[in-house]
């Protein structure tokens, strides 16, 4: 008895012992679905039959698929354009908060709060209704005149950026994390500007963004793997990928050739080139992170 | 301390054996059953209302309900048929029929057709073998289905058109171009599932379009539905693809819904869909919409039309409960007072005797879909149904929309989209 107390108070054992759920979980519900997928990438499944194994066929295939390549561009539009609009607007929003007034608990809250609904289905449908032809920003704009029969989803160049516009709205966590990042750039810094003469914008050049950087580069890893992982507002508000395929983004295309076109053999195979993608835009910031992000001390 | 545990041991295998015993299909004792079917709010309703009346004749038997619409249905059910949840009554399709019974995921319903559980006696042979996939019978009909155009009647009407039955292409595009000068009202051909009039066009041909072999005829044989297409476009009264996308469901369709009346281009005067989408359409339409039947518009009538049923209901092989589903099954086929409640939302029900006794109950749009069914089934209107879908065939009829789109936003010709089309469905079938 007194043994086993022993072995279990060990460092090492205890932290395992308490990290023990996460990694059940983890095991369970990630690693082994992992190893299935990686199975069913290398058979032909279609959700009703026993897979058969057909080797590399699932990868070959993709070469040929006209349709992947318009989710790929779909899907770079998409994470190119809306990451770093999402960071700006965070770090701008950010910047405005910072500013100690009885309000800003208010605000701060405030403009986090679609960062909560962001992501979810009632949102989605709002947005829907809203760019749809006889949708709020239609009549917003034949109350001051203007032409009122736009259909934003309709139009190929404006559908993918009612999705963009919905996940730079969602700027809210990245904002968190960026305003706890300022708070942390010492007081003293911007005094000794401001005593040398040195202008608001050169302030924000030469001590806040170099200061910033570390955040940035975590922000723009973080918001690079959601963005191309978009799901449910392209699900909900275009469906199918319309107009033209031009917001199938590349989780929308996997769904429906798992669930539509019975081929989720093909589909586990999507997932797993997109893990590959990620990895390499992953990899590739990591190398460029030596040339651009401030990883020294303040002093 | 080993006694009691003993006691509470024996007591828990006594226990599982006892739900043993209740799972065994036990068709006068309980039995909980869950009915899974692809819906609209109308429908959602009328099966409500049945599973009730059904309860209320066998009480100890339970249906729990699950329903979904369309687009999420199939995908569901494939998961639930891993999950070894399926529900026990499945609503099933023609497309889909076929996979189902070939991956062994439904029950032959022989036995209880042959004790009179499952009562078929008034259900004509042709419609019975509408079920029949190799020696087994898998599924029944729960009403029959023909392909077909509805249009606005009452606008039409107010601007001098006729339809008849058995309209040529040519007429059609007249019709079309004529209501768009008369009210700017436009066609719709091609949005929603361009398969159904790319189908029509090829059976004209006799062509079947998609089958284990590969694509039908020739890539010449594919450029008529793009062409008409095209046409209607550069016309201008073909409605705009752009003003289709985000619209959902029956409510939204353009035949029934344009938004703003003051913008008819937002609207079609038609639309191509199977008969007993009727129901649901009319349900759906704006004041003073009164909805039309009539045939698919085709040089070759009789080789074009076709019906079938729209849709099964089968019992899958997970089910602890064959025989109550299978008497479920029954009650909806035979019983008065249950389709004196559904009438014709799922097409017009097979059973003779009932769809005879319930015809004084049929509203306006029943009395339609009946009589243009009973029109097509007549000798020599129509040509059998195609032979189910192969597998996969999603992918072809996605990219099939997907061209239409394109064609119509003019990024391919007509040419283009035909050959690119027959490549494209030949590549995923062969």
């Amino acid at each position: 008895m007194k043994a086993i107390k022993q072995f279990i108070f060990k460092d090492n054992v205890a932290a395992v012992i308490c990290a023990l759920p996460f990694i059940i979980g983890f095991i369970v519900f990630l690693v082994v679905p992992m190893l299935i997928s990686l199975y069913y990438s290398f058979t032909d499944f279609t959700l009703l039959n026993n897979p058969s194994f057909v080797g590399l066929r699932n990868y070959t295939r993709m070469l040929d698929d006209a349709r992947l390549w318009r989710s790929f561009k779909a899907t770079f539009y998409f994470a190119f354009t809306s990451v770093p609009l999402r960071l700006i607007f965070a770090l701008a929003v950010a910047m405005l908060l910072l500013k100690a007034s009885r309000m800003v608990g208010i605000y701060r809250a405030m403009y986090y709060l679609p960062s909560l609904l962001g992501g979810s289905v009632a949102v989605s449908i709002l947005w829907r209704r809203m760019f749809f032809v006889d949708g709020t920003i239609n009549s917003l704009l034949g109350l001051v005149g203007l032409n009122r029969n736009f259909n934003w989803l309709g139009n190929t160049s404006t559908a993918i950026w009612t999705l963009i516009l919905l996940a730079v709205w969602q700027f809210g966590s990245s904002m968190l994390i960026f305003l706890a990042s300022l708070k942390q750039i010492p007081e003293t810094l911007y005094e000794a500007a401001s005593i040398d003469g040195s202008s608001k914008s050169r302030t924000f050049f030469r001590i806040t963004l170099p200061l910033l950087t570390p955040t940035i580069f975590f922000n723009l890893v973080m918001q690079m793997i959601n963005g191309f992982l978009t799901f449910t507002p392209a699900f909900i508000i275009t469906r199918t990928g319309a107009p033209a395929d031009t917001t199938l983004v590349y989780t929308l295309y996997m769904y429906r050739m798992n669930f539509e076109f019975s081929s989720a053999g093909y589909a586990a195979a999507m997932a797993w080139v997109m893990l590959a993608i990620i990895a390499f835009f992953t990899f590739i910031l990591f190398i460029t992170k030596r040339f651009w992000v401030y990883e020294g001390g303040y002093s | 301390m080993r006694k009691l545990t003993a006691i509470f041991l024996t007591l828990i295998l006594a226990l599982s054996m006892a739900s043993f015993a209740a799972c065994g299909s036990d068709y006068d004792g309980e039995a909980d059953l869950m009915l899974g079917w692809w819906g609209n709010p109308v429908r959602n309703e009328r099966t409500t209302a049945v599973v009730d009346l059904f309860h209320a004749d066998f009480p100890n038997i339970y249906i729990e309900e699950w329903t979904v619409g369309w687009g999420d249905y199939w995908g569901a059910l494939a998961t639930m048929a891993i999950g070894g949840d399926m529900p026990d009554i499945i609503q099933q399709d023609w497309a889909y029929l076929e996979e189902y019974v070939a991956n062994g995921h439904l029950l032959d319903l022989r036995p209880f057709i042959e004790s009179n559980v499952l009562d078929l006696r008034n259900v004509p042979e042709s419609v019975l073998e509408l079920g029949r996939i190799g020696e087994g019978i898998y599924a029944v009909s729960i009403g029959m289905n023909a392909i077909c155009m509805l249009y606005d009647k009452n606008l039409l009407d107010s601007l001098g058109i006729t339809v008849s039955h058995n309209m040529s292409i040519q007429d059609f595009i007249d019709i079309s171009r004529d209501v768009y000068e008369g009210s700017g009202i436009r066609t719709n051909m091609a949005f929603g599932d361009a398969s159904n009039f790319m189908e029509i066009l090829l059976r004209q041909k006799g062509i079947i379009m998609l089958s284990p072999e590969g694509m039908g005829g020739e890539p010449a044989d594919y450029q008529q539905f793009f062409d008409i297409l095209v046409q209607g476009i550069e016309e201008g009264w073909h409605i705009r693809y752009e003003d289709m996308v985000g619209r959902e469901g029956n409510e939204q369709n353009p035949v029934v819904w344009g938004g703003d009346p003051m913008q008819p281009h937002l609207r079609a005067w038609n639309t191509f869909v199977f008969s007993n989408m009727l129901t649901g359409l009319q349900n759906a339409a704006e004041e003073g919409v009164t909805l039309g039947m009539t045939t698919m518009p085709s040089d070759n009538p009789a080789a074009s039309n076709y019906f079938r049923a729209s849709m099964y209901f089968a019992i899958t092989s997970q089910t602890q409960n064959a025989e109550a589903a299978a008497a479920f099954i029954s009650f909806w086929t035979n019983s008065f007072a249950a389709n004196q409640i559904l009438l014709t939302e799922r097409g017009v029900p097979i059973s003779t005797v009932v769809a005879d006794a319930i015809y004084e109950y049929f509203t306006e749009s029943d009395r339609t879909a009946s009589e243009f069914l009973e029109f097509v089934t007549s000798p020599g209107n129509s040509t059998p149904v195609n032979p189910a879908r192969p597998p996969r065939s999603g992918d072809i009829v996605a990219h099939l929309n997907y061209l239409a789109e394109s064609v119509a936003l003019g990024n391919y010709t007509a040419e283009e989209a035909a050959q690119n089309f027959y490549d494209f469905g030949n590549g995923v079938l062969r």
